[in-house]
């Protein structure tokens, strides 16, 4: 498909406008691939874990919701040692949890690979604000 | 480890389960095409329907979120119909609205707040029914920021055969609603997407398919600023995630199969009654904490 634009000239971009076009397509590729990969990678572990669930719990009544769940990276990581269902279900989330945040970081790459300098240093500043606020989140804002 | 207590919700666990992925199928395709989370579909399903507290509820709501955007941007960004461009500036407001929110919220009254940005809500939504018909914005020029930042883009338009170049005006402006956007999703949890789509459509002028995968791409990032903190207090349940997290992506997959058949005009008002919807959850929340 031909998606040139006619856009009025650009500071900051050198390259001729078709070049230019292919490399941002290349760019929507990776940043695709990632969040696909992500989102079928966390559906994969997700649905393992809930078909354990129901194949080892068949008996067991009680509610849903009640069950105990992991709340840290280290009882995550035990539960899948023990291969607790609820655990690996877990995982499948945080792993859902940190797509959009490695798509960031894929995009700074994406964006280098264009030698567009002006939205590799938007891309990191989104990723460093992202990360503070991990930070800020521990120390219990 | 957290146990949390006392779902009403106990027997049959299977129906559980069946009932939350359908209904989440439903939040994931609407919210695929209109850019919003699903939030305003799984909070009030979760805590009315089911009656789980209203932590779990957010926890859910912030899964659906990611999930929403994660599964239908796959789809949105290859198709280039998403602006990254555009998205990418605009997250810079979007992350640092969500951190001042977290902090601001012990400061102000919520209730105020929810009472607040329900009322601009629903005033916003005049403009949109004014344009209702509008299949693409005109007589949209650049302003400097768009040059500089090389915003302007074009969406393939299969409704409409061809491809459609489009311009990006009054980005400072845009960019001013994103905080707002940001901190909204920092203070109240709910409505960022929203704000997100009225910014690109109401302030930048940009085509609705756009405004709606745009804000789609960019949700995600709004929320994994707070799933940590989420994930740490307990509130995300995985089995009761797990159900969201797998109707939701199932439903976004299907929405990113569907807007390219629709029209920018009928994806806006699809969007509109959704925008009341919002506008009224936030004053029934907002306002009897005002009368008191």
């Amino acid at each position: 498909m031909n998606t040139q634009t006619r856009q009025p000239p650009q500071r900051g971009v050198t390259q001729p406008d078709a070049d230019h076009d292919k490399l941002v397509r290349q760019a929507e590729v990776i940043i695709s691939n990632v969040l696909r990969g992500g989102v079928l990678l966390s559906a994969a572990i997700i649905l393992l874990g809930v078909a354990l669930f129901y194949i080892q719990s068949a008996r067991v009544t009680g509610g849903l919701a009640d069950r105990p769940f992991p709340t840290s990276l280290g009882a995550v990581g035990e539960g899948l040692l023990r291969g607790d269902p609820i655990a690996i279900v877990a995982c499948g989330l945080l792993v859902l949890l940190v797509t959009p945040v490695v798509r960031v970081a894929v995009s700074i790459i994406a964006f280098a690979l264009e030698h567009d300098r002006l939205y590799v240093f938007v891309t990191t500043l989104v990723l460093v604000i992202l990360l503070i606020s991990f930070i800020l989140g521990k120390a219990g804002a | 480890m957290a146990a949390l207590s006392s779902s009403p919700f106990t027997e049959p666990h299977l129906l559980f389960f069946a009932l939350i992925f359908l209904a989440s199928l439903a939040a994931g395709l609407v919210g695929s095409l209109i850019g919003l989370g699903g939030g305003i579909f799984v909070v009030p399903l979760l805590t009315l329907a089911f009656g789980l507290g209203i932590h779990e509820a957010a926890g859910a709501s912030i899964v659906s979120v990611i999930a929403t955007s994660s599964g239908a941007a796959a789809a949105y960004v290859r198709d280039h119909m998403t602006n990254l461009r555009v998205g990418m500036f605009l997250e810079v407001a979007t992350t640092v609205g969500a951190i001042s929110g977290a902090f601001v919220a012990t400061l102000l009254p919520t209730g105020l707040l929810f009472a607040v940005f329900g009322v601009v809500l629903l005033i916003s939504a005049v403009p949109l029914i004014i344009k209702i018909g509008e299949e693409l914005p005109r007589g949209v020029k650049n302003d400097r920021f768009a040059n500089a930042l090389a915003l302007a883009s074009s969406y393939p338009d299969a409704q409409l055969g061809r491809a459609v170049s489009y311009q990006v005006a009054r980005v400072p402006v845009g960019f001013s609603m994103m905080y707002v956007a940001g901190l909204i999703s920092g203070l109240l949890g709910i409505g960022s997407g929203v704000f997100k789509v009225l910014a690109m459509d109401t302030a930048m002028r940009l085509p609705m398919k756009v405004s709606t995968t745009t804000s789609n791409f960019m949700i995600g990032v709004t929320a994994a600023a707070s799933a940590g903190i989420y994930f740490e207090r307990g509130y995300i349940n995985p089995m009761v995630s797990a159900p969201v997290a797998l109707g939701v992506l199932a439903g976004a997959l299907l929405g990113a199969k569907t807007i390219s058949r629709l029209s920018n005009s009928t994806l806006r008002k699809v969007f509109i009654p959704f925008l009341v919807i919002i506008a009224i959850e936030m004053l029934v929340r907002g306002v009897p904490t005002l009368l008191h």
